[in-house]
C-alpha cells in the first residue's frame, strides 16, 4: 500500500461569477484518517472536495498532500482517487475492465493487473460479479466497484462526495458500515462530504461543519455533538433547544471551585463546567440543550411546569413539543423533549401537564442571537 | 368481444387514422415497390439479374456504388464528428457560427453542391484559374473523378453526422471522464478510453444512416462521374438506373432489377441499425449537471480542430456564394461581369416550374406534417392490437431510396393496373412527396409527444374536455413546434428533390429542380445558378417564417 498523506487546504476560495462557493477554507485532513465535510446543499462541500481532486481550477489557495503542493496538477497526476456520487461506472466496460481501468492508465505491468483487480474486488465482495457489465448491477454494487476502482491503485487519499445518497435508507446503514471497515482495513486519508448530520457522526474522525462557504467548527464528532461552537452548529447537528440565558457569574467570583459558570435561564439558576462555556461569551447568551437531555417527570418533581403541544411517538423514542407554562419568567418558551423507549404509562397525551428538569451538566453555551 | 365496434365508437379518430395509414402504405409504399420488384422479373424470367452479374460494366456499377459509399462515409463521418467534438467539447471562437454554417449544407441538394464544386474546380473553375495563373500548365483539380463525388457527397452529407454526434457528445456524463482522469488517464488515454467508445452507438447509427444516403446518390454522380468511377468507365446504381429507363434504350426492366440491387442492402442496413440502436445506447443518469462541465482540450488540439473547422466552413461558404455570384455573371470562367439577363431568362423560362414546384411542395409538406403528426400521436398514445405493425410500416418509406420510391410510382402508376394512371399529373408527384415525407413528421412528432406527460392530457379531460377539444386546446398547441418543423423539412426536400421527381414530372408538370439539374447537365451554369438561388431563396424564406411561427430548428434531409 501507499502511504498514507496528510491532505492540507490552507486558504482555498473559488468563485462562480460573483458568488463565492468556498470562502477562505482552511483544514488538515490527518493522514490515515476519515474526515468528513459536512453542512447543508450548497455550502461549497463539493467544490472543495473537487479542489483536491485537481477538477477545478481555483482562484486562490493552496493544496498539500503530504509535503507537496499538488496545485499545478492535472488529475490524472494527483495521488488521489475519487469515489462520485453517480458512481460514474464507464457503461461500455464490465466490472473487471472498469477496476482495471486505473491499472491500465497508469502503466502498471500487465501481468500485475488480474492479481490486484481479484484482491480489489474481493475486498469489496465483489469477485464472482467480475464479468457483469456495470449496467446490471444494483446501486449498492456499483457503489462496491466505484471503491474497488478508486482503491485498486493505492493512491494516498480518498474523496468521497455523497456516496450513499442514491442509495435506500437501509442500504445506507450498511454501506456506512462498510466505508468506515474499507477505510480503516486500508487506512487510507479519507475525505468524505456528506449533508446528512448523522453519517458525519457515525463515520468520521473529524468533522468539519460548513455553512456558506466558510468552517464553522472542526472537531471529533463528540466535540461538535456536545460543544457546538455557534448557533448553526448546535442547530444543524441533530436536535436541538436554543434558550436565551445569561452567564450571571464566573466561579471565581463567587469563591466555588474556579471550573464553574452560573447561568441564569428559564427563571432559575445553575452553575456549568467552564469547560463547556467558549471563552470569548460572557453576558447574554443561548443555552443549547438536547431533547435527551430534558428530563420529564410527574408534576412536582421538577423545577418547571410544561404542557404537551405535540407528540411525535417513533417506537423507540418519543419526542414531545412543550410550552412552558409557570415557574418562570418566560411563560411560552418551547422545547423539544425526547423520553427513549417511553413505557405505555409514560407516554402523554396532548394538552396533558408534566413537569421538566433540564440535565444541565450536559448543556452547552453558544453567542446570543443577534 | 365486441371490441372492434366499442373503438370505432369510442376512438373514431383511432380506427380512421389506422385504415387511412393501411391504406396509403398499402396503395402508396408496397404497391410501387411490389410493382417494381415484379418490373425487374416481367415475363417471369430473371435472365435481368444474370445479366447484371454477368455484365462487368453492371458489376463495376456496383462495384463503384460500395467504394465510392463507403469512402464518403469515412470522410462524412470524420468531419461530422470533428465538427461536432470542437462545437460541444472546446471554446475555440466562432463556434456558434461553426454550428449554424455546419448545417447550411442541408438546405442544399447534393446535386447543387456538385455544380458549386464544377464551378469552383471545374475546368474553368475559380480555384484552377487561380492555379493557372500561380503555376501555368501545372496540376488541376480534377472535379470529373471519384474524388469530385466523394467530396461533393462528404460535403452534402456530413451535417448529418454532424447532428448525431453532437447530441451523443452532448448526453455523455462529463463525470465519467472526470473519472477517468481521476484514475490516471491523461487526455489521450480517456478520448480513447472512455470519449471515443461511448460514441460507438453514434457512430454506428451515422455510419449506416450514411451509406444508405451515400449508395443511392444520383445527383453528384451524374454530373461529375459520367467519365467513369474507380471501376471502368461505370458510374454508381442510382444514376445507371436512370440512364437504363429515361435514358435512349428505356429498359424499364433492367432499371427496376439496378433498383433491387440497391435497395435490399439499404432496407437490410436500415432495419440492422434500427435492432441495434433500441438495443445499446448508453443514457447516463446525472444528478447535477449544472455544476459539472467537460474536461478542458489541450491547447493544440484546440487550435487543429479550429483551423479544421474554419476551412472547412470557409468551404461551404464558397460553395454558396460561388452560385450566387454565378447567377449575376454573363459567362463563368471567361466573363466575370454582371449581369442579370439569367435570372430573367430563369424567371421567364421557368416561371412554370417555379410555380410548380412551391405549390406541391407547399401542400405536401403541409399534408405530410399533419397526417405525421396525427398518426404519431395516435400510435403513442391510443393502444391498440397492430399498432407496432402500423408504426413500423409507416416507416418504410424511411428506408426506401428517392428513386426506387420514384420509379416505384412510375412503374405502379402508368397503366399496368387499370384504374390507377396517374402519370403526367400534379397528383402523383403531390402523393409521391407526401409518401415519403410522412416518416419524418411521425419521428419528429413522436419525439415532441415523448416530452409531453400524458397527464396534461388527461388533466384536460378531467376538467370536462371533450377528446377533440382537449386535442385542439392542450396537444396541438404542445406539438406545434414539431408540426412546423416537419413542414420546413418536407417543404426543402419537396423543393430540392431530384431523385424521385425525376420519373414523374411530364411536360405540363414541370419541376424547379428538374430544370436546375436539366441546365447543370447542358452546361448553361449561368441560368443554372440563376435557378438554383431562386430555389435556394425560397427555402430560406420558408425557414425564416416558421422559425418566428415555431421556433423551428434544422434537423433532417434526404437522399439527393
Ligand atoms: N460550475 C459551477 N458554476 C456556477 N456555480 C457553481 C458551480 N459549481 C458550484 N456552484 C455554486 O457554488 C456553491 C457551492 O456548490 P457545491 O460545492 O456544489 O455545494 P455542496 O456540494 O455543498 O452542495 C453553490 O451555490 C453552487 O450553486
Ligand atoms: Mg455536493
Amino acid at each position: 500500500m501507499n502511504s498514507s498523506q496528510a491532505v492540507t487546504v490552507r486558504d482555498l476560495t473559488k468563485r462562480y461569477g460573483n458568488a463565492t462557493a468556498v470562502d477562505s477554507v482552511s483544514f488538515t485532513a490527518e493522514a490515515g484518517k476519515l474526515t468528513t465535510l459536512l453542512g447543508p446543499s450548497g455550502c461549497g462541500k463539493t467544490t472543495t472536495l473537487r479542489a483536491v481532486g485537481g477538477f477545478i481550477t481555483v482562484d486562490r489557495g493552496t493544496i498539500m498532500i503530504g509535503d507537496r503542493a499538488v496545485d499545478s496538477l492535472p488529475p490524472y497526476r494527483r495521488p488521489t482517487r475519487t469515489v462520485f456520487q453517480s458512481y460514474a461506472l464507464f457503461p461500455h466496460m464490465s466490472v473487471r475492465e472498469n477496476v482495471a481501468f486505473g491499472l491500465k492508465a497508469t502503466g502498471t505491468p500487465r501481468r500485475e493487473i488480474p492479481g490486484r483487480v481479484a484482491e480489489a474486488l474481493q475486498l469489496v465482495g465483489l469477485q464472482e460479479f467480475a464479468h457483469r457489465q456495470s449496467g446490471q448491477l444494483s446501486g449498492g454494487q456499483q457503489q462496491r466497484v466505484a471503491f474497488a476502482r478508486a482503491l485498486v491503485t493505492r493512491p494516498e487519499v480518498l474523496l468521497l462526495d455523497e456516496p450513499l445518497s442514491n442509495l435506500d435508507a437501509k442500504l445506507r446503514v450498511q454501506m456506512r458500515l462498510e466505508i468506515r471497515r474499507l477505510q480503516q482495513e486500508v487506512g487510507i486519508t479519507t475525505i468524505y462530504v456528506t449533508h446528512d448530520q448523522e453519517e458525519a457522526l457515525s463515520l468520521s474522525d473529524t468533522v468539519i461543519v460548513m455553512n456558506e462557504g466558510r468552517i464553522e467548527q472542526q472537531g471529533t464528532p463528540w466535540e461538535i455533538y456536545e460543544h457546538p461552537a455557534n448557533r448553526f452548529v448546535a442547530d444543524f447537528i441533530g436536535t436541538s433547544n436554543i434558550i436565551p440565558a445569561e452567564i450571571v457569574s464566573s466561579g471565581t467570583d463567587t469563591g466555588k471551585t474556579g471550573d464553574d459558570l452560573t447561568i441564569s435561564c428559564l427563571g432559575s439558576t445553575f452553575d456549568i463546567s467552564r469547560d463547556r462555556v467558549p471563552a470569548e461569551i460572557t453576558g447574554r447568551c443561548g443555552l443549547v440543550i438536547r431533547p435527551e437531555h430534558i428530563v420529564l417527570g410527574a408534576i412536582g418533581e421538577g423545577s418547571l411546569t410544561a404542557r404537551v403541544l405535540a407528540r411525535d411517538y417513533r417506537g423507540s423514542a418519543a419526542d414531545y413539543r412543550l410550552a412552558i407554562e409557570d415557574g418562570t419568567d418566560v411563560p411560552g418558551t418551547e422545547l423539544i423533549a425526547e423520553v427513549s423507549s417511553p413505557t405505555g404509562r409514560q407516554l402523554l397525551e396532548i394538552g396533558e401537564q408534566v413537569s421538566l428538569r433540564l440535565d444541565t451538566r450536559r448543556v452547552s453555551v453558544v453567542p446570543a442571537e443577534e | 368481444m365486441n371490441t372492434r365496434g366499442s373503438l370505432i365508437l369510442r376512438e373514431p379518430t383511432v380506427v380512421v387514422t389506422v385504415i387511412f395509414m393501411i391504406t396509403v402504405i398499402a396503395l402508396f409504399v408496397l404497391l410501387p415497390a411490389a410493382s417494381m420488384l415484379l418490373e425487374s422479373v416481367r415475363g417471369f424470367t430473371l435472365h435481368r439479374y444474370v445479366d447484371f452479374f454477368a455484365s462487368r460494366y453492371f458489376r463495376h456499377t456496383l462495384y463503384n456504388t460500395l467504394l465510392v459509399s463507403g469512402l464518403a462515409t469515412l470522410f462524412s463521418m470524420t468531419a461530422g464528428f470533428l465538427f461536432a467534438y470542437t462545437v460541444t467539447r472546446t471554446d475555440v471562437p466562432l463556434r456558434r457560427l461553426f454550428s449554424t454554417i455546419v448545417l447550411v449544407p442541408m438546405l442544399l441538394p447534393a446535386f447543387l453542391i456538385a455544380f458549386a464544386l464544377i464551378l469552383l474546380l471545374g475546368r474553368n473553375g475559380l480555384l484552377n484559374q487561380a492555379l493557372e495563373i500561380v503555376n501555368p500548365g501545372g496540376v488541376r483539380f480534377n472535379i470529373y473523378s471519384p474524388w469530385g463525388v466523394i467530396l461533393a457527397q462528404t460535403l452534402s452529407f456530413f451535417p448529418m453526422s454532424f447532428l448525431l454526434f453532437a447530441a451523443a457528445l452532448s448526453a455523455i456524463d462529463p463525470r465519467l471522464e472526470d473519472a477517468a482522469q481521476d484514475l490516471g488517464g491523461d487526455y489521450w488515454y480517456t478520448l480513447r478510453r472512455v470519449t471515443l467508445p461511448l460514441m460507438a452507438p453514434a457512430a454506428f447509427g451515422s455510419a449506416l444512416l450514411l451509406f444508405m444516403f451515400h449508395a443511392s446518390a444520383f445527383g453528384a454522380p451524374a454530373l461529375l462521374g459520367g467519365r467513369g468511377l474507380f471501376f471502368g468507365n461505370a458510374t454508381m446504381l442510382a444514376p445507371e438506373a436512370i440512364i437504363q429507363t429515361l435514358g435512349a434504350r428505356s429498359d424499364w426492366g433492367m432499371g427496376a432489377t439496378l433498383a433491387v440491387v440497391l435497395v435490399v442492402p439499404s432496407i437490410a442496413l436500415f432495419l440492422a441499425g434500427e435492432y441495434y440502436l433500441k438495443r445499446r445506447s448508453y443514457v447516463t443518469v446525472t444528478g447535477a449537471p449544472t455544476a459539472f462541465r467537460p474536461r478542458p482540450v489541450p491547447s493544440g488540439v484546440k487550435w487543429t480542430l479550429f483551423a479544421l473547422c474554419l476551412l472547412i466552413s470557409l468551404f461551404i461558404a464558397a460553395v454558396v456564394a460561388v452560385v450566387a455570384v454565378g447567377a449575376f455573371t454573363q459567362t463563368w470562367g471567361i466573363n466575370y461581369s454582371f449581369t442579370d439577363r439569367h435570372l430573367r431568362t430563369a424567371l421567364t423560362a421557368s416561371r412554370r416550374s417555379i410555380n410548380n414546384s412551391i405549390f406541391l411542395a407547399g401542400s405536401g409538406g403541409f399534408a405530410a406534417a399533419l397526417f405525421g403528426t396525427l398518426s404519431a400521436w395516435v400510435f403513442a398514445r391510443k393502444s391498440f392490437r397492430g399498432s407496432r405493425v402500423v408504426d413500423a410500416l409507416s416507416m418504410i418509406p424511411y428506408a426506401l431510396p428517392g428513386m426506387v420510391m420514384g420509379l416505384g410510382f412510375a412503374i405502379a402508376f402508368s397503366g399496368n393496373i387499370p384504374g390507377l394512371i396517374m402519370s403526367g399529373t400534379g397528383l402523383i408527384i403531390f402523393l409521391n412527396h407526401v409518401v415519403r415525407r410522412m416518416p419524418y413528421g411521425i419521428r419528429s412528432a413522436a419525439g415532441a409527444i415523448r416530452q409531453i406527460d400524458p397527464s396534461i392530457e388527461e388533466a384536460a379531460a378531467d376538467l370536462g374536455g371533450r377528446p377533440v377539444y382537449s386535442f385542439v386546446r392542450v396537444t396541438m398547441p404542445l406539438l406545434k413546434d414539431a408540426f412546423f418543423a416537419s413542414f420546413v423539412f418536407g417543404f426543402i426536400n419537396m423543393m430540392t428533390d431530384i431523385t424521385a421527381v425525376i420519373f414523374l414530372v411530364s411536360p405540363r408538370w414541370r419541376l424547379l429542380s428538374v430544370d436546375v439539374f436539366n441546365a447543370i447537365e447542358a452546361t448553361r451554369y449561368g441560368t443554372a445558378s440563376a435557378l438554383s438561388l431562386i430555389m435556394i431563396l425560397s427555402t430560406l424564406i420558408v425557414l425564416a417564417v416558421a422559425r418566428v411561427l415555431g421556433g423551428v430548428r434544422l434537423g433532417g434531409k434526404e437522399a439527393g
